[in-house]
Protein backbone atom coordinates (compact mmCIF):
# COMPACT_ATOMS: atom_id res chain seq x y z
CA UNK A 1 0.00 0.00 0.00
CA UNK A 2 1.19 3.30 -0.98
CA UNK A 3 0.40 6.63 0.80
CA UNK A 4 -0.37 9.75 -1.90
CA UNK A 5 -1.80 12.69 -0.11
CA UNK A 6 -4.78 14.25 -1.05
CA UNK A 7 -6.10 11.24 -3.35
CA UNK A 8 -5.97 8.98 0.05
CA UNK A 9 -4.02 5.69 -0.30
CA UNK A 10 -3.34 3.77 -3.55
CA UNK A 11 -3.53 0.62 -3.86
CA UNK A 12 -4.34 -2.56 -5.79
CA UNK A 13 -7.62 -4.11 -5.87
CA UNK A 14 -7.37 -7.89 -7.01
CA UNK A 15 -11.38 -7.73 -6.28
CA UNK A 16 -11.57 -5.00 -8.31
CA UNK A 17 -9.74 -6.31 -11.23
CA UNK A 18 -11.89 -9.88 -10.91
CA UNK A 19 -14.74 -7.63 -11.00
CA UNK A 20 -13.63 -5.69 -14.34
CA UNK A 21 -12.84 -8.94 -15.88
CA UNK A 22 -16.47 -10.28 -15.33
CA UNK A 23 -17.71 -6.98 -17.17
CA UNK A 24 -15.19 -7.38 -20.27
CA UNK A 25 -16.42 -6.52 -23.40
CA UNK A 26 -20.26 -5.53 -22.11
CA UNK A 27 -20.29 -2.22 -22.77
CA UNK A 28 -23.96 -0.12 -21.85
CA UNK A 29 -24.01 -2.30 -18.68
CA UNK A 30 -26.57 -0.43 -15.94
CA UNK A 31 -24.19 -1.02 -12.80
CA UNK A 32 -25.13 0.14 -8.79
CA UNK A 33 -22.09 2.54 -6.65
CA UNK A 34 -23.08 2.59 -3.27
CA UNK A 35 -20.75 5.35 -2.26
CA UNK A 36 -20.72 8.78 -2.58
CA UNK A 37 -20.76 9.93 -6.01
CA UNK A 38 -17.32 10.65 -6.93
CA UNK A 39 -15.56 12.37 -10.29
CA UNK A 40 -12.97 8.89 -10.48
CA UNK A 41 -15.73 6.34 -10.63
CA UNK A 42 -18.30 8.36 -13.09
CA UNK A 43 -15.26 8.73 -15.67
CA UNK A 44 -13.64 5.21 -15.14
CA UNK A 45 -16.95 3.47 -15.47
CA UNK A 46 -18.51 5.62 -17.80
CA UNK A 47 -15.77 5.49 -20.02
CA UNK A 48 -16.10 2.42 -20.33
CA UNK A 49 -19.89 2.78 -21.90
CA UNK A 50 -21.32 1.68 -18.15
CA UNK A 51 -24.62 3.48 -16.49
CA UNK A 52 -23.95 4.68 -13.14
CA UNK A 53 -26.68 4.44 -10.75
CA UNK A 54 -25.56 6.31 -7.05
CA UNK A 55 -26.67 5.66 -3.78
CA UNK A 56 -24.05 6.93 -0.94
CA UNK A 57 -25.77 4.35 1.18
CA UNK A 58 -23.65 4.66 4.49
CA UNK A 59 -24.75 8.63 4.73
CA UNK A 60 -28.63 7.41 3.51
CA UNK A 61 -28.21 5.17 6.77
CA UNK A 62 -26.77 8.10 8.83
CA UNK A 63 -29.73 10.14 7.55
CA UNK A 64 -32.23 7.81 8.56
CA UNK A 65 -31.04 5.71 11.75
CA UNK A 66 -28.95 8.55 13.43
CA UNK A 67 -25.49 8.15 13.97
CA UNK A 68 -25.57 7.77 17.63
CA UNK A 69 -25.72 4.47 20.17
CA UNK A 70 -28.73 3.81 19.41
CA UNK A 71 -27.67 3.54 15.54
CA UNK A 72 -27.61 -0.63 15.88
CA UNK A 73 -31.08 -0.46 17.65
CA UNK A 74 -32.96 1.18 15.21
CA UNK A 75 -32.23 -0.28 12.49
CA UNK A 76 -33.82 -3.54 14.77
CA UNK A 77 -37.09 -2.20 14.74
CA UNK A 78 -38.81 -4.14 11.59
CA UNK A 79 -41.33 -1.22 10.60
CA UNK A 80 -38.34 1.42 10.28
CA UNK A 81 -35.82 -1.25 8.43
CA UNK A 82 -38.22 -2.07 6.12
CA UNK A 83 -39.21 1.80 5.67
CA UNK A 84 -35.46 2.53 4.94
CA UNK A 85 -35.52 -0.67 2.55
CA UNK A 86 -38.34 1.14 0.76
CA UNK A 87 -36.87 4.62 1.14
CA UNK A 88 -33.34 3.29 -0.50
CA UNK A 89 -33.95 0.79 -3.06
CA UNK A 90 -37.72 0.07 -3.99
CA UNK A 91 -37.52 3.42 -5.84
CA UNK A 92 -34.33 2.07 -7.94
CA UNK A 93 -35.11 0.71 -11.96
CA UNK A 94 -33.52 -2.36 -11.77
CA UNK A 95 -32.08 -4.70 -12.67
CA UNK A 96 -28.50 -3.84 -12.07
CA UNK A 97 -25.50 -5.66 -14.33
CA UNK A 98 -23.34 -5.56 -11.19
CA UNK A 99 -22.91 -3.48 -7.96
CA UNK A 100 -19.97 -1.81 -6.05
CA UNK A 101 -21.16 -2.29 -2.35
CA UNK A 102 -17.62 -1.31 -1.22
CA UNK A 103 -17.79 -1.48 2.77
CA UNK A 104 -21.62 -1.09 3.51
CA UNK A 105 -22.45 -4.32 4.68
CA UNK A 106 -20.43 -3.89 8.23
CA UNK A 107 -22.69 -1.33 9.39
CA UNK A 108 -25.57 -3.10 9.00
CA UNK A 109 -27.41 -4.67 12.66
CA UNK A 110 -28.54 -8.53 11.46
CA UNK A 111 -31.79 -7.34 10.41
CA UNK A 112 -31.28 -4.52 8.03
CA UNK A 113 -27.90 -6.62 6.98
CA UNK A 114 -30.44 -9.54 5.92
CA UNK A 115 -33.06 -7.07 4.06
CA UNK A 116 -30.08 -5.27 2.23
CA UNK A 117 -28.71 -8.13 1.20
CA UNK A 118 -31.83 -9.85 0.02
CA UNK A 119 -32.81 -6.61 -2.19
CA UNK A 120 -29.23 -6.45 -3.84
CA UNK A 121 -30.50 -9.81 -4.84
CA UNK A 122 -33.82 -8.73 -6.30
CA UNK A 123 -31.74 -6.37 -7.75
CA UNK A 124 -29.11 -7.94 -9.64
CA UNK A 125 -29.31 -10.09 -12.89
CA UNK A 126 -28.28 -13.53 -12.61
CA UNK A 127 -24.78 -14.12 -13.44
CA UNK A 128 -23.97 -10.51 -12.50
CA UNK A 129 -21.33 -9.79 -10.15
CA UNK A 130 -21.23 -7.42 -6.65
CA UNK A 131 -17.86 -6.20 -5.04
CA UNK A 132 -17.89 -5.92 -0.92
CA UNK A 133 -15.07 -5.16 1.20
CA UNK A 134 -15.07 -6.20 5.10
CA UNK A 135 -12.68 -5.19 7.94
CA UNK A 136 -10.55 -8.36 9.01
CA UNK A 137 -9.10 -7.32 12.31
CA UNK A 138 -11.23 -8.89 14.61
CA UNK A 139 -9.11 -6.31 17.62
CA UNK A 140 -10.01 -3.38 16.35
CA UNK A 141 -13.04 -1.57 18.32
CA UNK A 142 -13.40 0.64 15.46
CA UNK A 143 -12.88 0.24 11.67
CA UNK A 144 -12.34 3.15 8.98
CA UNK A 145 -15.21 3.81 6.30
CA UNK A 146 -13.63 5.10 3.60
CA UNK A 147 -14.09 6.50 -0.25
CA UNK A 148 -12.93 3.94 -2.37
CA UNK A 149 -12.03 5.74 -6.15
CA UNK A 150 -11.43 3.81 -9.31
CA UNK A 151 -8.25 4.40 -10.39
CA UNK A 152 -7.72 1.75 -13.00
CA UNK A 153 -8.72 -1.99 -13.50
CA UNK A 154 -6.65 -3.05 -10.17
CA UNK A 155 -6.32 0.09 -8.62
CA UNK A 156 -8.03 1.71 -5.90
CA UNK A 157 -7.81 5.05 -3.74
CA UNK A 158 -9.03 4.60 -0.10
CA UNK A 159 -10.14 7.57 1.65
CA UNK A 160 -11.09 7.48 5.30
CA UNK A 161 -14.12 9.22 5.58
CA UNK A 162 -14.46 8.38 9.28
CA UNK A 163 -14.20 5.34 11.82
CA UNK A 164 -17.09 3.47 12.64
CA UNK A 165 -17.91 0.70 15.11
CA UNK A 166 -19.68 -2.49 13.03
CA UNK A 167 -22.26 -4.56 14.70
CA UNK A 168 -20.37 -7.67 14.13
CA UNK A 169 -17.13 -8.92 13.26
CA UNK A 170 -17.54 -10.88 9.95
CA UNK A 171 -15.64 -14.07 9.43
CA UNK A 172 -15.51 -16.11 5.97
CA UNK A 173 -18.32 -18.87 7.25
CA UNK A 174 -20.86 -15.82 7.87
CA UNK A 175 -19.86 -14.21 5.06
CA UNK A 176 -20.80 -17.38 2.90
CA UNK A 177 -24.32 -17.69 5.04
CA UNK A 178 -25.29 -14.19 4.12
CA UNK A 179 -24.65 -14.59 0.73
CA UNK A 180 -25.97 -18.10 0.89
CA UNK A 181 -28.70 -17.38 -2.03
CA UNK A 182 -26.17 -16.25 -4.56
CA UNK A 183 -23.94 -18.26 -6.62
CA UNK A 184 -20.69 -18.06 -5.57
CA UNK A 185 -18.50 -15.78 -3.07
CA UNK A 186 -14.75 -15.09 -3.69
CA UNK A 187 -12.75 -13.46 -1.12
CA UNK A 188 -9.18 -12.21 -1.35
CA UNK A 189 -7.11 -11.32 1.41
CA UNK A 190 -5.21 -7.99 1.85
CA UNK A 191 -2.61 -6.74 3.51
CA UNK A 192 -4.50 -3.96 4.98
CA UNK A 193 -6.94 -6.03 6.92
CA UNK A 194 -9.32 -5.39 4.34
CA UNK A 195 -10.97 -8.67 3.06
CA UNK A 196 -12.28 -8.34 -0.84
CA UNK A 197 -15.14 -10.46 -1.91
CA UNK A 198 -16.54 -10.89 -5.19
CA UNK A 199 -20.61 -12.25 -5.81
CA UNK A 200 -21.58 -13.78 -8.12
CA UNK A 201 -25.43 -13.41 -8.29
CA UNK B 1 -35.60 6.39 -12.47
CA UNK B 2 -36.16 8.98 -9.75
CA UNK B 3 -38.56 10.59 -11.56
CA UNK B 4 -39.45 9.15 -14.68
CA UNK B 5 -38.59 10.71 -17.76
CA UNK B 6 -42.25 10.26 -19.13
CA UNK B 7 -42.70 13.83 -18.69
CA UNK B 8 -40.29 14.13 -21.91
CA UNK B 9 -43.45 12.54 -23.88
CA UNK B 10 -45.54 14.64 -22.77
CA UNK B 11 -46.88 17.51 -25.05
CA UNK B 12 -46.13 20.57 -24.45
CA UNK B 13 -49.12 22.60 -22.08
CA UNK B 14 -51.31 25.91 -24.24
CA UNK B 15 -49.58 28.08 -21.83
CA UNK B 16 -46.68 28.31 -23.69
CA UNK B 17 -48.10 29.92 -26.37
CA UNK B 18 -49.84 32.49 -23.95
CA UNK B 19 -48.46 35.83 -23.94
CA UNK B 20 -45.31 36.39 -21.35
CA UNK B 21 -45.95 38.31 -18.71
CA UNK B 22 -43.18 40.91 -17.54
CA UNK B 23 -41.67 40.59 -14.25
CA UNK B 24 -43.68 42.55 -11.47
CA UNK B 25 -42.18 45.83 -10.56
CA UNK B 26 -40.01 45.39 -7.38
CA UNK B 27 -39.64 41.53 -8.59
CA UNK B 28 -36.28 40.35 -8.17
CA UNK B 29 -35.92 39.07 -11.66
CA UNK B 30 -32.87 40.58 -13.31
CA UNK B 31 -31.12 40.48 -16.39
CA UNK B 32 -27.83 42.23 -15.06
CA UNK B 33 -24.77 40.60 -15.14
CA UNK B 34 -23.90 38.59 -11.72
CA UNK B 35 -21.65 37.21 -9.66
CA UNK B 36 -21.86 33.69 -11.32
CA UNK B 37 -21.15 34.52 -14.58
CA UNK B 38 -18.67 36.67 -16.48
CA UNK B 39 -19.97 39.24 -18.64
CA UNK B 40 -22.53 37.85 -20.77
CA UNK B 41 -26.76 39.10 -19.95
CA UNK B 42 -27.39 36.98 -17.43
CA UNK B 43 -30.86 36.46 -16.05
CA UNK B 44 -31.33 36.41 -12.26
CA UNK B 45 -34.39 34.83 -10.02
CA UNK B 46 -34.05 36.18 -6.62
CA UNK B 47 -33.35 34.48 -3.28
CA UNK B 48 -36.83 35.33 -2.14
CA UNK B 49 -38.76 34.34 -5.53
CA UNK B 50 -40.76 31.39 -5.87
CA UNK B 51 -42.01 29.80 -9.33
CA UNK B 52 -44.65 27.59 -10.10
CA UNK B 53 -44.49 26.49 -13.58
CA UNK B 54 -42.25 27.04 -16.43
CA UNK B 55 -39.21 28.63 -17.26
CA UNK B 56 -38.20 29.01 -20.68
CA UNK B 57 -34.99 31.09 -21.48
CA UNK B 58 -33.04 32.24 -24.54
CA UNK B 59 -30.21 34.18 -21.75
CA UNK B 60 -27.84 32.45 -19.38
CA UNK B 61 -29.83 32.01 -15.78
CA UNK B 62 -29.02 32.18 -12.24
CA UNK B 63 -31.46 30.95 -9.78
CA UNK B 64 -30.96 31.47 -6.32
CA UNK B 65 -34.47 31.16 -5.48
CA UNK B 66 -37.86 28.31 -5.11
CA UNK B 67 -38.56 26.92 -8.59
CA UNK B 68 -41.28 24.11 -8.87
CA UNK B 69 -41.81 23.24 -12.37
CA UNK B 70 -39.83 23.08 -15.46
CA UNK B 71 -36.44 24.52 -16.52
CA UNK B 72 -35.51 25.01 -20.32
CA UNK B 73 -32.73 26.98 -21.41
CA UNK B 74 -31.46 24.66 -24.49
CA UNK B 75 -29.02 27.05 -25.71
CA UNK B 76 -27.73 28.60 -22.36
CA UNK B 77 -26.34 27.72 -19.34
CA UNK B 78 -28.68 27.92 -15.89
CA UNK B 79 -26.75 27.68 -12.70
CA UNK B 80 -28.44 26.74 -9.61
CA UNK B 81 -27.18 29.09 -6.67
CA UNK B 82 -26.57 27.60 -3.00
CA UNK B 83 -29.46 29.02 -1.82
CA UNK B 84 -31.70 27.57 -4.58
CA UNK B 85 -34.41 24.59 -4.30
CA UNK B 86 -35.71 23.29 -7.19
CA UNK B 87 -38.31 20.83 -8.23
CA UNK B 88 -38.10 20.57 -11.79
CA UNK B 89 -36.79 18.69 -14.61
CA UNK B 90 -33.91 20.82 -16.05
CA UNK B 91 -32.80 21.33 -19.57
CA UNK B 92 -29.87 23.09 -20.76
CA UNK B 93 -26.98 23.38 -22.87
CA UNK B 94 -24.69 23.77 -19.20
CA UNK B 95 -26.31 22.82 -16.23
CA UNK B 96 -23.90 24.05 -13.16
CA UNK B 97 -25.26 23.20 -9.36
CA UNK B 98 -24.34 24.39 -6.17
CA UNK B 99 -27.85 23.90 -4.61
CA UNK B 100 -30.98 21.63 -4.18
CA UNK B 101 -32.64 20.38 -7.06
CA UNK B 102 -35.17 17.42 -6.47
CA UNK B 103 -36.26 16.41 -10.41
CA UNK B 104 -33.95 15.05 -13.99
CA UNK B 105 -31.13 17.14 -14.77
CA UNK B 106 -30.38 16.83 -18.71
CA UNK B 107 -27.53 19.30 -20.47
CA UNK B 108 -26.39 18.98 -24.16
CA UNK B 109 -23.27 19.66 -23.30
CA UNK B 110 -22.00 19.59 -19.61
CA UNK B 111 -23.19 19.32 -16.13
CA UNK B 112 -21.62 20.96 -13.21
CA UNK B 113 -22.10 19.52 -9.31
CA UNK B 114 -20.26 21.77 -7.12
CA UNK B 115 -19.12 20.78 -3.69
CA UNK B 116 -22.57 22.19 -2.45
CA UNK B 117 -24.94 20.88 -4.93
CA UNK B 118 -27.46 18.15 -3.45
CA UNK B 119 -28.97 16.70 -6.27
CA UNK B 120 -31.65 13.28 -6.31
CA UNK B 121 -32.75 12.73 -9.79
CA UNK B 122 -31.46 11.41 -13.18
CA UNK B 123 -28.36 12.99 -14.98
CA UNK B 124 -27.77 13.08 -18.30
CA UNK B 125 -24.89 15.08 -20.19
CA UNK B 126 -22.16 14.52 -22.60
CA UNK B 127 -19.52 16.08 -19.79
CA UNK B 128 -19.99 15.62 -16.12
CA UNK B 129 -18.22 17.40 -13.47
CA UNK B 130 -18.25 16.14 -9.58
CA UNK B 131 -16.39 18.27 -7.06
CA UNK B 132 -15.82 16.34 -4.05
CA UNK B 133 -18.61 16.94 -0.82
CA UNK B 134 -21.28 16.91 -3.86
CA UNK B 135 -24.73 14.94 -2.60
CA UNK B 136 -25.99 12.77 -5.24
CA UNK B 137 -28.57 9.99 -5.75
CA UNK B 138 -29.53 8.85 -9.24
CA UNK B 139 -28.56 7.69 -12.34
CA UNK B 140 -25.46 9.12 -14.38
CA UNK B 141 -25.43 8.58 -18.32
CA UNK B 142 -22.59 10.33 -20.07
CA UNK B 143 -23.74 10.62 -23.13
CA UNK B 144 -24.60 13.25 -26.27
CA UNK B 145 -27.89 14.31 -25.74
CA UNK B 146 -29.55 16.03 -28.87
CA UNK B 147 -31.54 18.78 -28.00
CA UNK B 148 -34.10 20.05 -30.73
CA UNK B 149 -33.77 23.77 -31.26
CA UNK B 150 -36.01 25.63 -29.63
CA UNK B 151 -39.17 27.09 -30.83
CA UNK B 152 -39.62 30.34 -31.36
CA UNK B 153 -40.33 32.80 -28.47
CA UNK B 154 -40.66 36.03 -26.81
CA UNK B 155 -37.61 36.94 -25.80
CA UNK B 156 -38.61 36.45 -21.98
CA UNK B 157 -35.80 34.92 -19.36
CA UNK B 158 -38.65 34.14 -17.34
CA UNK B 159 -42.55 33.86 -17.62
CA UNK B 160 -44.17 34.60 -14.09
CA UNK B 161 -47.33 35.70 -13.59
CA UNK B 162 -48.64 38.91 -11.67
CA UNK B 163 -49.17 37.35 -8.08
CA UNK B 164 -49.69 38.79 -4.59
CA UNK B 165 -46.75 39.89 -2.83
CA UNK B 166 -46.32 39.30 0.48
CA UNK B 167 -44.27 41.81 2.68
CA UNK B 168 -41.85 39.51 3.18
CA UNK B 169 -40.66 37.71 0.08
CA UNK B 170 -41.82 38.38 -3.51
CA UNK B 171 -43.97 35.36 -5.05
CA UNK B 172 -44.64 35.35 -8.62
CA UNK B 173 -47.02 32.42 -9.23
CA UNK B 174 -47.69 30.95 -13.11
CA UNK B 175 -51.63 31.36 -14.23
CA UNK B 176 -53.74 28.35 -13.22
CA UNK B 177 -52.96 26.11 -16.45
CA UNK B 178 -49.61 26.37 -15.59
CA UNK B 179 -49.88 26.05 -12.32
CA UNK B 180 -51.80 22.82 -13.29
CA UNK B 181 -49.25 21.62 -15.65
CA UNK B 182 -46.74 21.78 -13.05
CA UNK B 183 -49.03 20.00 -10.40
CA UNK B 184 -49.35 17.02 -13.34
CA UNK B 185 -46.13 16.64 -13.31
CA UNK B 186 -45.30 16.07 -9.81
CA UNK B 187 -47.72 13.32 -9.72
CA UNK B 188 -45.53 11.81 -12.52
Amino acid sequence: MSPSAAEGTIRPSAGLEQYFQQLQGRPTLRLLDLSPVSQANVSFLAGLGHRLYCEDFLSSLDDFFGGDEDFYQSQENPARAQEFMNLTFRQLEGPFHGALVWDCLQYLSPTMLELTVAELHRLLVPDSFMLAFFHNDERAKTVPASYYRIQDYRTLSIQERGRRTPYQFFTNPFIERVFRDFTSVKMYLTRDHLREILVKR
Amino acid sequence: MWNRRKEEESPRPATLSSPPVAPMEGMPVSTTPTGYQGSRTTATIGENVLIAGQIFAKEDLVIDGQIDGTIELLENKVTIGKTARVKATVKARDVVIHGTVHGNVEASDKIDLRRDAHLVGDIRAARIAIEDGAIFKGSIDVTKVEVPKAAPRPATSATPAPAATPPATTTASAPAQTMAAAANEHKR
